[in-house]
């Protein structure tokens, strides 16, 4: 269901067990006792299993939130940190969006086997503080094992811009909102008395293109969040390619994605 | 002041170095143009023009006013262009910054000052009452290549722009409304259009059309404005890097080709509107031209 700012929302379905608390997502705000209202343009997703309700919005402005892994840019060095920036998926972000990257937030760090990044680097990093009112903090290790677990300094390589929803997509989300999909269809085909002609593939679950290019292609990427694809490989014909199939299998089917990449590369 | 974020040191250096091996990023030859839409609005006059990403409207309105006491036989044209930050987030209103000046002098050099409109059919009353023409440009998106995309919504509005006719009667000026009598065309001499090259290499390689990225991590820049026959109207080359003639020459050879494509994509376009517009509005019958 298609939501807009200050819609008021549907009846929502009562809860599968007594005493669950209803969760509430991105794009909705919660207003005490009980008034909810959608402050963001998107597609309404009522999980009833889980009791939550989110807005699946495809914008391209990043909002950092705790946990989220994204991939920033090195502004410059302060004595105790980093200051980076969060770009968007639009190219020409102003600066605004500045994250702190305290030197001591990687793996095994001391003062003196920090490593050292300069003006420019590309870092992967997930957000350990996320304030509205404070500029968000990164870290470069996981919060469970406090290894490294991939994070750290993106050398070499290319960054491409995809949207927000896609960006989530790639991480998994999309398999998620795949099987919300497929339910409520099953539900409305119900509903109809038809049969539901299931076709695993018809929606995507935004992963496609990287397994069918993974099967023939090597390459390293890493997907933030905030709208960033890091693609890195032998030569630059291939990142490109990876590149631009990620970004052109937004609005894709699985199997449409697949031709896609097979069509690419017959190209390469 | 927001700045434009400077691309990191990986784009940096992977987009030189696919240059290098005659790779751009987003898959385009080194010689050839994003893809270009252009629709007109509802009234006459209105351009929008999308060259990929980069998206720029053009308004043209005319009213009456006195002309200049210096030139009492010309009417007044004018093009405004403002950056706002609409286009970019990195654009700020009110402030004039270097790139804005940069880009409204070099349109305003190559349609303006090249005589592309014939401001003297813009007079009514020598001295007394002429039109004024004006053309605001707004910028909606920006990924580069804004004083192509601009040029050619301009050129587009221009020709596209229907004035009221007027007639005058010993002192009395009548402006008959566009329901009254058929709107007049401008009287457009010559459709300039712009082509931006950027260098790369200490220009060993030259690209047109270059996307925002591109135009970040270029050394130099020239924009040559021809119109369809050849002529070259100006060339703009801010510092960057020195050019060779036989280089200058060579992209002018390239540009004209683009110009030509593009001024026969207006022409269709153009004329596509117009077979719209005479369906829509019934206009068969109401030409003021006679058959010859």
């Amino acid at each position: 269901m298609l939501v807009f700012p200050g819609d008021p929302l549907p009846s929502i379905p009562p809860p599968p067990k007594a005493n669950t608390t209803l969760k509430v997502g991105p794009g909705l705000t919660h207003t005490p006792p009980d008034n909810i209202v959608v402050h963001k343009a998107g597609e309404l997703n009522i999980d009833e299993r889980r009791h939550a309700l989110w807005i699946e919005g495809n914008g391209k402005r990043y909002i950092p939130s705790l946990n989220d892994v994204v991939i920033v840019t090195v502004l410059r060095s302060t004595s105790d940190a980093y200051i980076c920036t969060i770009p968007s998926s639009i190219s020409p972000a102003p600066s605004s969006t500045q994250a702190m990257l305290p030197h001591l937030a990687f793996p095994g760090a001391t003062k003196k086997t920090r490593p050292q990044l300069y003006p420019g680097c590309t870092v992967y990093a997930r957000i350990s503080l996320a304030n509205k009112h404070m500029d968000p903090e990164l870290e470069c290790y996981d919060a469970e094992s406090q290894k490294a677990e991939g994070f750290g300094e993106l050398k070499g390589g290319m960054v491409f811009n995809v949207s927000l929803g896609m960006a989530r997509r790639l991480l998994g989300d999309g398999k998620k909102i795949r099987q919300l999909r497929l339910k409520q269809r099953k539900v409305e085909a119900e509903k109809g008395g038809e049969d539901l002609a299931t076709d695993d593939e018809e929606i995507s679950n935004g992963m496609e293109v990287l397994e069918e290019l993974g099967r023939v292609l090597p390459f390293e990427v890493a997907v933030g969040r905030n709208g960033r694809v890091w693609v890195d490989s032998e030569e630059p014909k291939v990142t490109l390619c990876v590149g631009r199939c990620i970004q052109q299998s937004e609005f894709l089917t699985g199997k449409e994605q697949r031709a896609l990449v097979r069509e690419a590369l017959k190209k390469l | 002041m927001p700045r434009e974020l400077e691309p990191s040191t990986s784009e940096k250096t992977f987009v030189l170095e696919a240059l290098k091996q005659k790779l751009r990023i987003d898959g385009r030859d080194f010689e050839s143009f994003r893809g270009l839409e252009l629709s007109f609005g509802e009234d006459y006059g209105l351009a929008d023009v999308q060259l990929g990403k980069t998206r720029v409207l053009a308004r043209v309105s005319a009213e009456v006013a006195k002309p200049f006491s210096d030139r009492p036989f010309d009417g007044i044209f004018q093009i405004t262009t403002e950056l706002g930050p609409m286009a970019s987030p990195a654009f700020e209103t009110g402030r004039q910054t270097e790139q804005e000046v940069l880009l409204a002098r070099l349109i305003e050099k190559a349609i303006r000052r090249s005589g592309a409109i014939d401001t003297e059919s813009l007079c009514i009353v020598a001295g007394q009452k002429c039109w004024q023409v004006r053309v605001d440009v707004h910028f909606l998106h920006h990924d580069g290549g804004l004083v192509d995309a601009s040029c050619i919504a301009v050129v587009a509005a221009l020709q596209h722009f229907r004035r009221p006719d007027v007639s005058v009667e010993g002192e009395k000026i009548i402006i008959h409304t566009l329901t009254e009598r058929v709107p007049v065309p401008l009287s457009i001499l010559h459709v300039p259009i712009c082509v931006t090259y950027s260098f790369y290499h200490g220009g060993e390689i030259s690209l047109v059309d270059a996307t925002l990225q591109e135009e970040q991590l270029r050394d130099g820049d020239m924009t040559i404005t021809l119109n369809k026959f050849g002529e070259v109207c100006q060339i703009a080359k801010a510092g960057g890097l020195p050019i060779g003639a036989l280089a200058l020459l060579q992209c002018a050879r390239v540009a004209l080709v683009k110009v030509q494509e593009i001024t026969a994509f207006i022409q269709k376009r153009l004329e596509e509107d117009q077979t719209l517009r005479t369906r829509r509005d019934n206009l068969l019958e109401s030409t003021a031209e006679n058959p010859r």
